[in-house]
Parts: C-alpha cells; sequence; structure tokens
C-alpha cells in the first residue's frame, strides 16, 4: 500500500527515499495535488514553483542514486514569503514588492538547498512580517486548518496553516516577537525560533533586526532538530550571525528528561489566560515532571513591560528598515510623480496597509527629537532588565515551561480593529526575541477544540536543551492530541 | 485658564512626557482624565510626514485614536526607576566584525535592475530634482 506522502514527518520521507520507497519528484507531486485540492480553501500558499520544485526533486534523485545527497536531499520545504530565493517573488504580502523577484538567495536558503532541499512555494504572512492572525497580508486570507472560522495566527501563519494543513512537510518560518511560535500553537504544528544569531539573516527582509530570526516549523521536534543543524551557524554575510558550534541536536534528543530542570515563571500566570490553555499547559509541565525533570518556580519580574518595550524597540526598527521601500530601486512605484518627494509618500500610501503605516508612524514617533529618550532609549534599558530576568531564571533552571499564547486562536475580524488587544497577546513570545534566548512551540492539547501550544525558552545557544525537553514531552504526549 | 504643569514636564505639542503614575495624578487634580489623545502626545500628522508616507484625512483620524491609546500604554515602562541601567541595542553585542578585504563577485546588475520600476543604461531614473 502506497502511504500518504502528504502526512509524513520529514524523517519519515527521509526513511522512505533511502529505502526507496518513493522518490523526491513522488514527495513532490503528492504536494503539488495537495495543494490544488485543498489550499483554494487554506490559504497557505501565495506562489507555488511547481515546475522548479519538480526540477530541482529531479536533481536530488540523481544526487541520491549517486550518493551524493545531503542530509535533507530531496525534502520540499515551504518557504515564508519573505525570505529572498532566486528567481523566484518575494512580496512580504505586501503590494509594494508586487512584481519583485528575488536576484539572489537567502543564505538560508542556500544552506537549505546545499543539504539537498527542494524549494516548493512561498507560503502566506501578515505583510512584512507585522501582526499576529495573518489577517493584514494584502494578498490573501489565511485559514486555521483545524477550523475554517478562525486565524492560522502570524505572522508566519501560511507556514504554520501547510505544515498543519498537510499541504507542506516542513516550512521556514520568521519570528521577531512570536512569529513563528504563535502560528505554531494556534495551528498544532512544532516552531522553533532560534537564538538572536544562530542563524544568518541575510536574504531575510528585515522588519527588526536586533529581533528577526529565521527558524524551521515541522511537524515533529525531531524534525526541527534536523532543520536547526542545517540552518544554524555563523555567515560572512550577516556579521550578528554568531560562530558559536552548531551541536548535532538530533542526537542529543532523549525519551527521559532526567537531570533536568525545568522553571515556570510565576508572572505568566496572567488575567485573561484562558482556562483551556492553562489546563493543558499544566498538564504539559505534570508530564515532563514523570519523565524525570524537577519543576521549579521561578520570576521574571519585569515581563509586565514587555509588550511595551516591544513595541517601542520593534517599530522604531522598523521604522528605519522600511524607509528603503520608497519606489525607486524596485517594487511598485505610484504614477506621475511631481517631485521625489511626491514618489515617496505617495507610492508608500499606496504600497503599505494600515498595520505597516500604523507601526511605521509609531517607529518614526519614538525616535523623533524629543522622544527618543522618554521611549526608545527607556526601551532599551528596559531590554537590559528582561535579559538580567532570563540570566537569573536560567542560574536556577535548564529550561522554562510557559503557555506559548495567552488563548488559543481567534475568530477572523475579532480584533482587527483594536491593535493594541492584538499586541498584547504576544505577551509570552517577545520576551524571547528581546533577550535573544531561543524558544520552541509544541502542541500541548486543545482547548476549546483549538490547538494549544507548550512553550519551552532555553538560554542562547543553548538550543539542544530546548529541543530534549519537547522530544521527549512530545513521544510522552503521543499522537492523540488533538482530541 | 491652564492648570499649572508639575515640574519635570517637558511639554511639545502640548504633550506631557513623565511616569505613568505621575501623568495619572496629575490628569486626575486637573480633571483632564478625560483628554487623553492631549496628554498621550503622538501628532499623527506631524510624523507621517517625518516617515515620508501620504495619509488620507481618513486614516489620520483612525490613527490618531488607536495611536494614543498605544503611545499611552508604552508610557508604562517610565513607571521603572531606570537609573544606572544601561541600554541594550542588539541581545548578544559582537564587536570588530572583521573580514578579508577581498574582491568578490556582486549581484548580477542587469538581474537587479530588471527589477527597477524605471531605469536606462543600468541606472534608476527618478523625478527630477534640480530645476
Amino acid at each position: 500500500m502506497t502511504p500518504d506522502l502528504t502526512s509524513l514527518t520529514v524523517h519519515g520521507a527521509l526513511a522512505l527515499l533511502e529505502s526507496k520507497a518513493c522518490t523526491a519528484v513522488d514527495l513532490v507531486d503528492a504536494l503539488v495535488a495537495a495543494i490544488a485540492a485543498r489550499d483554494p480553501e487554506l490559504g497557505a500558499y501565495v506562489s507555488l514553483d511547481a515546475d522548479g520544485a519538480r526540477r530541482e526533486a529531479e536533481a536530488a534523485d540523481k544526487a541520491r542514486a549517486a550518493g551524493t545527497g545531503g542530509r535533507l536531499c530531496g525534502i520540499p520545504v515551504a518557504v515564508k514569503d519573505v525570505l529572498n530565493v532566486r528567481g523566484q517573488p518575494c512580496t512580504c504580502a505586501s503590494r509594494i514588492l508586487q512584481g519583485y523577484v528575488a536576484p539572489y538567495d537567502a543564505t538560508a536558503i542556500a544552506r537549505l538547498r546545499a543539504a539537498g532541499a527542494v524549494m516548493l512555494g512561498r507560503t502566506n504572512m501578515d505583510e512584512f512580517a507585522m501582526g499576529g492572525s495573518t489577517e493584514n497580508s494584502a494578498l490573501k486570507r489565511t485559514r486555521n486548518p483545524r477550523h475554517p472560522d478562525y486565524v492560522p495566527g502570524g505572522s508566519s501563519g501560511g507556514s504554520a496553516a501547510a505544515v498543519a494543513g498537510g499541504v507542506a512537510l516542513c516550512a521556514l518560518g520568521t519570528d521577531t516577537g512570536g512569529s513563528i511560535r504563535q502560528p505554531a500553537a494556534f495551528c498544532g504544528c512544532v516552531g522553533l525560533k532560534p537564538s538572536y544569531g544562530r542563524v544568518s539573516r541575510y536574504g531575510l527582509t528585515a522588519f527588526a533586526s536586533s529581533l528577526d530570526q529565521v527558524g524551521p516549523m515541522t511537524r515533529t521536534v525531531r524534525d526541527a532538530a534536523l532543520l536547526q543543524e542545517v540552518l544554524g551557524g555563523v555567515d560572512p554575510m550577516d556579521s550578528t550571525s554568531v560562530a558559536a558550534p552548531v551541536p548535532a541536536y538530533t542526537e542529543r534528543l532523549t525519551t527521559d528528561l532526567r537531570g533536568m530542570t525545568l522553571g515556570v515563571p510565576r508572572e505568566y500566570v496572567v488575567d485573561g489566560l484562558d482556562a483551556g490553555v492553562e489546563r493543558a499547559v499544566r498538564a504539559a509541565i505534570e508530564r515532563c515532571r514523570e519523565l524525570g525533570a524537577r519543576v521549579i518556580e521561578v520570576s521574571l519580574p519585569h515581563t509586565r513591560y514587555a509588550i511595551a518595550t516591544y513595541y517601542v524597540i520593534a517599530t522604531a526598527e522598523a521604522s528605519a528598515n522600511l524607509a528603503r521601500f520608497d519606489g525607486v530601486r524596485y517594487g511598485q512605484r505610484c504614477a506621475d510623480a511631481a517631485d521625489p518627494l511626491d514618489l515617496y509618500e505617495r507610492t508608500r500610501a499606496a504600497g503599505f496597509g494600515p498595520e505597516v503605516k500604523r507601526r511605521i508612524i509609531l517607529g518614526t514617533y519614538v525616535l523623533s527629537s524629543g522622544y527618543y529618550d522618554a521611549y526608545y532609549l527607556s526601551a532599551q534599558k528596559v531590554r537590559t532588565l528582561i535579559r538580567r530576568d532570563f540570566e537569573q531564571a536560567f542560574a536556577q533552571c535548564d529550561a522554562l515551561v510557559t503557555p506559548c499564547t495567552p488563548t488559543p486562536a481567534y475568530r477572523f475580524g475579532e480584533k482587527t480593529d483594536d491593535p493594541l488587544q492584538m499586541y498584547l497577546g504576544d505577551i509570552f513570545t517577545v520576551t524571547a526575541n528581546l533577550a535573544g534566548i531561543c524558544g520552541l512551540s509544541v502542541p500541548c492539547g486543545v482547548a476549546g477544540g483549538l490547538p494549544v501550544g507548550l512553550q519551552i525558552l532555553g538560554p542562547a545557544f543553548k538550543e539542544e536543551q530546548i529541543l530534549r525537553v519537547g522530544h521527549a514531552y512530545e513521544l510522552a504526549r503521543g499522537e492523540g492530541w488533538l482530541g | 485658564m491652564e492648570p499649572a504643569v508639575p515640574a519635570g514636564i517637558r511639554s511639545r505639542h502640548g504633550v506631557c512626557v513623565l511616569p505613568m503614575s505621575r501623568l495619572q495624578a496629575f490628569t486626575r487634580e486637573t480633571g483632564m482624565d478625560h483628554e487623553s489623545t492631549d496628554t498621550s502626545g503622538i501628532d499623527v500628522r506631524y510624523v507621517a510626514n517625518l516617515a515620508r508616507l501620504h495619509l488620507t484625512d481618513a486614516e489620520i483620524d483612525t490613527f490618531q485614536g488607536q495611536l494614543s491609546q498605544i503611545v499611552d500604554y508604552v508610557q508604562t515602562i517610565n513607571q521603572l526607576d531606570l537609573t544606572g541601567i544601561a541600554p541594550t541595542s542588539h541581545a548578544h553585542p559582537l564587536e570588530n566584525v572583521f573580514r578579508a578585504d577581498e574582491v568578490k563577485p556582486s549581484l548580477d546588475r542587469a538581474e537587479v535592475m530588471r527589477n527597477a520600476p524605471q531605469s536606462r543604461d543600468g541606472q534608476f531614473i527618478v523625478p527630477k530634482i534640480v530645476e
């Protein structure tokens, strides 16, 4: 009997490829057929390169036959539409980049290619990665694969929906304040945000340069570990990438948690924490205890200032990064500009959506003369306090376990008129970006029929610790978590 | 008559920048509780101009309300005593990242220029700058 190729894990697909039970072309064909059947409703992809993917798959099959294939030889990958893949569009789900064709590969893409991966298609997102529901895409709506009336989360909502919805085996996302972990939690897949500096940002369209990271979104923690081994490492094209050795994460995974200490931050029990989310996360923590972990309470006292700090720093950096979209060198340009100023103002007015405009204005304001000290400089100082909170917590434990989000996915339109409410949903995820540490979201049950994510946070460059916790938990949890 | 502004408040465009606790005490004492858009201090029209972003009147109206609320919220960071705390600009600050001074191939010029909205002879065309 032929297995359903679209429901495989990456490791499962590699085993079939290795045993010649299927080819890379079979994988691409199965996914392209699944996309044709399901994606008109799901809306995970914004573009598909079926012919290109098939050609790359043929090359991968030849390489495997010749014994020269890499670790991901023949594995199709879906890519968030914010990473440059040479010869493909990269719209960042924005009107302003319609028509843009990337003239180079991002380093993350080059590393996947070198390992033999196949670039399948590009996934939907909030415009320029700004948002938590993918409703800010200028291109299309992406639905939660578990319930069509609910958002998939964001900003990497297309990647999460593709992996959880059966139209991708694995995907790349990016995470500036939770944009890998939160959609993974909402859709029910695994999402890893590596430590800042672990994965090169070269070729990632910048949102907030001191917070952005590229990371894998997968169906299992073991798959995330494998992709992260390929993605990680220093890159001369990104001087903020760090030259720390990348461990063989897949070899460090264990089935128990003996000898590990897990911290539960007391500040993460907040008003508005959904009872079903709390229940699922508490049960998951109990499961980790049964696996041999010691569980202690820790304190992250500056948590309540994290959202404010994040939205000052992220918008400040975004306002500077998005200055490049001016209608001169690439992307859309307004017609009949009278002078350069008119060109910039009208190109940007027509090209950016409301959330991007809001953030550019907020970021410009906090950097403007007279306000810089009160907002931007203060926020950078609070960032120091948040970093110290984590340093002190990690002096007592190997990893922190928390809910990934205060609530499960919500309905379309529920928060679109109230941006502040939308921002407050990021409370458990933004701290990892501010502190530069690593974080993982693993499905741990349901609340109201929708997936809940267990977030595991670890010290900077200790991805092996959170992957170990996530893997052991995932094995103990088993397959039936969706109920 | 304008209420007397407590010492330490810096005023610009009718804006107060001070710790939230003091701001709230001041607005209570002076009966300014409900004038939140005035105390929050963001002038969307002015800032949009700095950002080279044309906004419609309707957008300015919407953003003024939303961003005033957000600016009020982010002021909570000024409740903290930040004396003597060094700012963090990067989570893992690196210094002096050097590379060898070698000539390497750049991106293909023709491929890059294909993305230009308007170009001629390998150069970008923009509206006339000097009369």
